[in-house]
C-alpha cells in the first residue's frame, strides 16, 4: 500500500479509529478502511466517514467520535504525540504567547478594524492552506479568545505565518516584520522557549523540531 | 622589376597602406584606443558593483544578499551568454539589418575585436542587471538567472543590432534611418528598463506593498549609505560607459565626459525642483536616482549635443524620473529601486532629446520622428519579449517566492544565508542552534 505524499495522518488512522470506537467496532472500521480506502487518495477520508458509519452501524455519537478523530488526525492533532509531549506542550505555550502578542499589536494600530483583520486572516486560513478543519476554531480563538485549539507544531507554524501575512496586508510589511520580531523576542524569554524556541515555529527545518 | 623607383614606391605603399587604412577604417587598432576602451570596460565592469550596492542597500536586510547574488549572476551568466550567442546576434555580419549572423562564441586571438567584445559584454550585463532591482525581494533566484541569460543572449542583442550592428558588415535598420543612440540610452538602459517593467508586472508587488485601498506603502531599504555609495560608483562607471563609447582615445572623449557630468548634476536639480514643487520630502533615494536619471538621459546624445542642451536633457530627465515613478505607484507596479523610471523612462526621454538637440540640426522633426520610432521599437520589442519570457517562466516553474519565503527573506530561502545575522538575531538561522 502506498500512502499519499501529503497524508502523514494516514499512518495514524488505524490507531485513531481504535481509540475512538473501542476494540470491537474499531477493529471493524480498521478492516473496512484497509480493504476499501487505504489505497485511495487523501480526499477519500470524507466518503470513508460516510460509508463506515453504515457498514459498522455506528451510532450518532460514534459517528461524531470518528469524524472528530479523523479531523484531528488530518490537521495534525493526535493523541499519540509525534513530538515528545513536553516539546509539544512547550511549543503550544510559546505559540499562544507569540500569537496573542501579534494579535494585540495588530489591534493596537488605530487604522485596523477587527473586521478587516478577520477578513484577511480568513483568506489566509482558507481551505487548501493546510489547516483543514481546524481553521475555523483557530480563527475563532484568535478573534474571540478562550481556549487555544490543540494543534501540532507544524500547524502552529502555519497559524503564525497566517498572522504575519495578515499583519503585512493590513499594516504593511515594515510593521509586519516589526510585530513578528517583537513577538519572537518576547516569546523567546519564556521558560518554555528553552524546550522549544519560537524560531522553531517559523523555520520548518529548525533543529529543535527534529532533535529528541 | 626594371624600374627601381616603381619598386621603391610599391614597397612604400605596401608598408604604409595597412596601417593607414586600418587606422582610418577599422576601429580599435591604435594602442591608445585599445588602452582607453580596456580601461572603460573596467569602469563599466565596476558599475556592476554600483548596482549591487544600490540595490542591496535599497532592499530590506533579509533580502540584501539575494539581490547582490542576482547582480553577480547577471555578470557571470550574462557574459557567457553574450559570448556564446549575444555578440554574434548584435555585432556579427548584419546583411538584413535585423540581427547578426556570425561571430558566435568568437575567438580572442584578434586583440582589437576582443577588447571591443569585453567592452560590449559589460554593456550587456548592465542591461540585464537593471532588472534585478525592480523585482527584488520577491523573485526566485533560478528563474531570474534564466531571464538574465535570455536578456543577454537574445532580447538585448537583437535590438542592439538594429542600432549598433555595423561592427563587421551591414548595419541595423534603425541606424540606416539615422537613429542616434551614442552610448545606449535606449539600447542599454531602456531595454533593461522595459524588461524590468515586464518583470515587475508579472512577479507582482511585494507582500503588503499596497494597501487594500490601493495606497502605496513605503518599504525603506536597510542601508541608505550603501545605496548612496552605489550611486557614486555608478556615476564613476559612467566615465567609461559614455567615454569609452567613442572607441578611440580622441578629443571627443572630453566633449562626451563634460556633457555627461553636466547632465548628471542637472538631473539632480530637476529631481529636487520636482520634489519641492510637489511638496514631497527631499528623499535621499529619489535624489540619488535623479543623478542616475540625468546620466541615463545624456547617454544617447552625449557626443552630439551642446553643453547647454546636455543640462536641459539631464534636468528634464530628473523630472521625467519623478513623474514616471509616481505613475508606476498609481498603477500599483512595485519597482523596488526605481529601475523603470530611471532606465526606461529617462532613457526614452534622453533618446528623444538626442534628436531634439542634435548639434547643427536642432528641432528637426524628421530626426525627432526617427528617434521616436527607435524608442517605440525598443519598447514594443523588449516589453513584449520580456513579458512573454516572464509569463512562460511563471507558468512552467513559477517566478514568485511564497509568502513564507518573503517572511523569512530570500537570503535564507534562496541561499541558506543571512546578510546580517547580528541585526536579525531572532530570525537568523544561526539563532536556531
Amino acid at each position: 500500500m502506498k500512502a499519499p505524499k501529503s497524508a502523514s495522518w494516514w499512518h495514524a488512522l488505524p490507531d485513531t479509529l481504535m481509540a475512538a470506537l473501542g476494540p470491537v467496532k474499531g477493529e471493524l472500521a480498521v478492516h473496512y478502511w484497509q480493504s476499501h480506502y487505504a489505497n485511495k487518495p487523501d480526499s477519500a477520508a470524507i466518503p470513508f466517514m460516510r460509508d463506515v458509519a453504515a457498514e459498522c452501524d455506528l451510532s450518532s455519537a460514534e459517528r461524531q467520535a470518528v469524524r472528530t478523530a479523523i479531523h484531528r488526525a488530518r490537521s495534525g492533532i493526535t493523541n499519540a504525540a509525534p513530538q515528545s509531549d513536553q516539546k509539544l506542550l512547550a511549543g503550544r505555550v510559546v505559540a499562544r504567547h507569540l500569537l496573542l502578542l501579534m494579535r494585540r499589536e495588530i489591534f493596537a494600530e488605530p487604522e485596523v478594524s477587527q473586521r478587516e483583520f478577520i477578513g484577511v486572516l480568513t483568506q489566509q486560513m482558507a481551505p487548501g492552506k493546510g489547516l483543514h478543519e481546524m481553521a475555523a476554531p483557530v480563527l475563532g480563538w484568535l478573534v474571540q479568545g478562550g481556549k487555544m485549539p490543540e494543534l501540532s507544531l507544524p500547524s502552529l507554524g502555519m497559524v503564525v505565518h497566517a498572522c504575519y501575512v495578515t499583519a503585512c496586508k493590513v499594516l504593511g510589511p515594515v510593521r509586519g516584520d516589526e510585530i513578528l520580531t517583537m513577538a519572537v523576542t518576547s516569546a523567546s524569554k519564556l521558560p518554555e522557549a528553552r524546550r522549544l524556541p519560537p524560531n522553531a515555529l517559523i523555520y520548518p527545518n529548525h533543529p529543535a523540531l527534529t532533535s529528541a | 622589376m626594371r624600374n627601381p623607383r616603381l619598386l621603391r614606391g610599391l614597397t612604400a605603399v605596401l608598408l604604409l597602406w595597412p596601417i593607414g587604412a586600418r587606422a582610418e577604417d577599422a576601429p580599435l587598432t591604435a594602442p591608445a584606443d585599445i588602452a582607453w576602451v580596456a580601461v572603460s570596460a573596467a569602469l563599466v565592469f565596476f558599475m556592476q558593483a554600483g548596482f549591487a550596492l544600490l540595490e542591496g542597500g535599497s532592499t530590506r536586510a533579509k533580502n540584501a544578499t539575494n539581490v547582490i547574488m542576482k547582480n553577480y549572476a547577471d555578470l557571470c551568466f550574462g557574459l557567457l551568454a553574450f559570448w556564446v550567442v549575444g555578440f554574434g546576434l548584435m555585432f556579427g555580419s548584419n546583411p538584413s539589418g535585423w540581427f547578426g549572423t556570425d561571430h558566435f562564441a568568437m575567438d580572442s586571438s584578434a586583440g582589437n575585436e576582443a577588447v571591443f567584445f569585453i567592452f560590449q559584454a559589460m554593456f550587456a550585463a548592465t542591461a540585464a542587471t537593471i532588472v534585478s532591482g525592480a523585482v527584488a525581494e520577491r523573485m526566485r533566484f533560478w528563474p531570474y538567472v534564466v531571464c538574465s541569460i535570455v536578456i543577454t543572449a537574445f532580447i538585448y542583442p537583437v535590438f542592439g543590432s538594429w542600432v549598433w550592428g555595423s561592427f563587421y558588415d551591414g548595419s541595423g535598420w534603425l541606424a540606416d534611418r539615422g537613429f542616434v543612440d551614442f552610448a545606449g540610452s535606449t539600447v542599454v538602459h531602456s531595454v533593461g528598463g522595459w524588461c524590468a517593467l515586464a518583470g515587475a508586472i508579472v512577479v507582482g508587488p511585494r507582500l503588503g506593498r499596497f494597501s487594500a485601498m490601493g495606497a502605496a506603502r513605503a518599504i525603506p531599504g536597510h542601508n541608505l549609505p550603501l545605496a548612496a555609495l552605489g550611486v557614486f560608483v555608478l556615476w564613476l562607471g559612467w566615465f567609461g560607459f559614455n567615454g569609452g563609447s567613442t572607441l578611440a582615445a580622441s578629443t571627443d572623449v572630453g566633449t562626451v565626459l563634460m556633457n555627461t557630468e553636466l547632465a548628471a548634476v542637472a538631473g539632480v536639480m530637476g529631481t529636487l525642483v520636482m520634489l519641492v514643487i510637489s511638496r514631497q520630502p527631499i528623499s535621499t533615494l529619489t535624489t540619488l536616482n535623479g543623478g542616475l536619471a540625468g546620466l541615463v538621459s545624456i547617454t544617447a546624445g552625449c557626443a552630439s549635443i551642446s553643453a547647454t542642451s546636455a543640462v536641459i536633457t539631464g534636468f528634464i530627465g530628473g523630472v521625467v524620473m519623478v513623474l514616471s515613478a509616481a505613475l508606476l505607484e498609481k498603477l500599483k507596479i512595485d519597482d523596488v529601486v526605481g529601475a523603470v523610471p530611471v532606465h526606461g523612462f529617462a532613457g526614452a526621454w534622453g533618446t528623444l532629446a538626442a534628436g531634439i538637440f542634435h548639434a547643427g540640426d536642432s528641432f528637426n522633426l524628421v530626426r525627432i520622428g526617427t528617434q521616436a520610432l527607435g524608442i517605440g521599437a525598443a519598447f514594443v520589442w523588449t516589453f513584449s519579449t520580456a513579458l512573454a519570457l516572464f509569463l512562460v517562466l511563471k507558468i512552467l516553474v513559477g517566478v514568485r517566492a511564497t509568502t513564507l519565503h518573503e517572511q523569512h527573506g530570500l537570503d535564507h530561502t534562496e541561499h541558506a544565508d543571512v546578510g546580517y545575522p547580528e541585526f536579525q538575531p531572532s530570525l537568523a538561522p544561526r539563532a536556531m542552534s
